[in-house]
């Protein structure tokens, strides 16, 4: 990573966690579940709209964060059906029933 | 056990319909289990990412399906009613090994600086979200990276993106609390991500 990115993050940093409305990207991090499960206060979902806004990792963390439960969901789309049957056969016979 | 009836017409049936008869139509049963047991094998599979548990408990929840037809109360599909069951049925099961609770949970791929900083690998960034039409396309790679996710991790994930079960649902199942379940989802989306931006990177999918 170059020094001046190096910088740059420094001098957001100090910014971050000193200004009021302002969240870290730790913060922005901790908050990212309960903000897609719709849970933050409006207060909140501002200074988490605020932060992604202003910083281009955040924004392409969640970015990426989002495609990947996007694509977990579709992974299974088409596997529930394939087997049907297969278990019909060998209800009948149970091979072990715990407790 | 009151007498199960007759459920032909599943699986919207309800209440009312499935005590209309008074004995159990074996052919009903089958047909019952025909129509469910593929989708029923599948989120055992997500569960506990293996085939042998997974028909085991799909034949367990069968089993407690048939004793207790008589709770069912038709509040929901017959359907939805056996997914509760087998997931319970799966979730024990994956209790009972003993590394579920120990494994270690750290966030996988986060970290921050001393200022709470995002440090990124450029080489990462953003690369997942433009590769995700060719994820929707390539299933079958991340089925294989969300099945070897660490159990406890898997479990919660499983559960809440891909069943779609609510937070406190997933907790239900898991017997954790809803703050819990919270950091298992985030720590295997994290690890998840993680896996899938290696395989971005290696030129895989
Ligand atoms: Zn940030």
């Amino acid at each position: 990573m170059s020094s001046s990115r190096r910088v740059l993050r420094k001098l957001r940093g100090w910014m971050n966690r000193r200004l009021p409305l302002l969240l870290t990207c730790a913060e922005m991090d901790a908050s990212v579940v309960d903000y897609l499960e719709g849970e933050l206060s409006p207060d909140q979902r501002r200074r988490f709209h605020l932060h992604t806004r202003l910083c281009d990792d955040c924004r392409s963390f969640l970015e990426s964060y989002r495609a990947t439960i996007a694509v977990s969901r579709s992974a299974f789309d088409h596997s529930t059906n394939e087997l049907t049957g297969l278990l019909s056969a060998e209800h009948s016979q149970p091979r072990r029933h715990p407790n | 056990m009151a007498t199960p009836k007759n459920f032909a017409g599943l699986p919207n049936a309800t209440a009312a319909s499935l005590h209309r008869s008074d004995t159990v139509d074996p052919d009903a049963f089958s047909a019952i289990v025909r129509r469910n047991a593929g989708r029923m094998l599948a989120v055992c599979r997500r569960i506990l990412g293996n085939e042998e548990d997974a028909r085991d408990c799909v034949q367990d929840a069968f089993l407690s399906a048939f004793k207790n037809l008589a709770r069912f109360e038709g509040r929901s599909t017959i359907a939805s009613w056996l997914h509760r069951i087998v997931v319970n049925v799966a979730i024990t099961r994956l209790r009972r090994r003993r590394w579920f609770r120990e494994e270690p949970l750290e966030a996988a791929s986060v970290r921050f600086d001393s200022e709470g900083c995002r440090i990124v690998d450029q080489a990462h960034s953003l690369r997942l979200a433009e590769a995700v039409f060719e994820l929707h396309q390539r299933k079958s790679i991340v089925r294989e990276a969300i099945l070897d996710l660490p159990a406890g991790l898997r479990a919660a994930l499983a559960l809440r993106d891909i069943e779609g079960y609510s937070t406190a649902e997933t907790a239900d199942f898991l017997g954790i609390t809803p703050a819990a379940v919270k950091v298992r989802l985030h720590r295997a989306r994290l690890a998840l991500k993680q896996k899938l931006e290696a395989m971005i990177e290696a030129g895989q999918p």
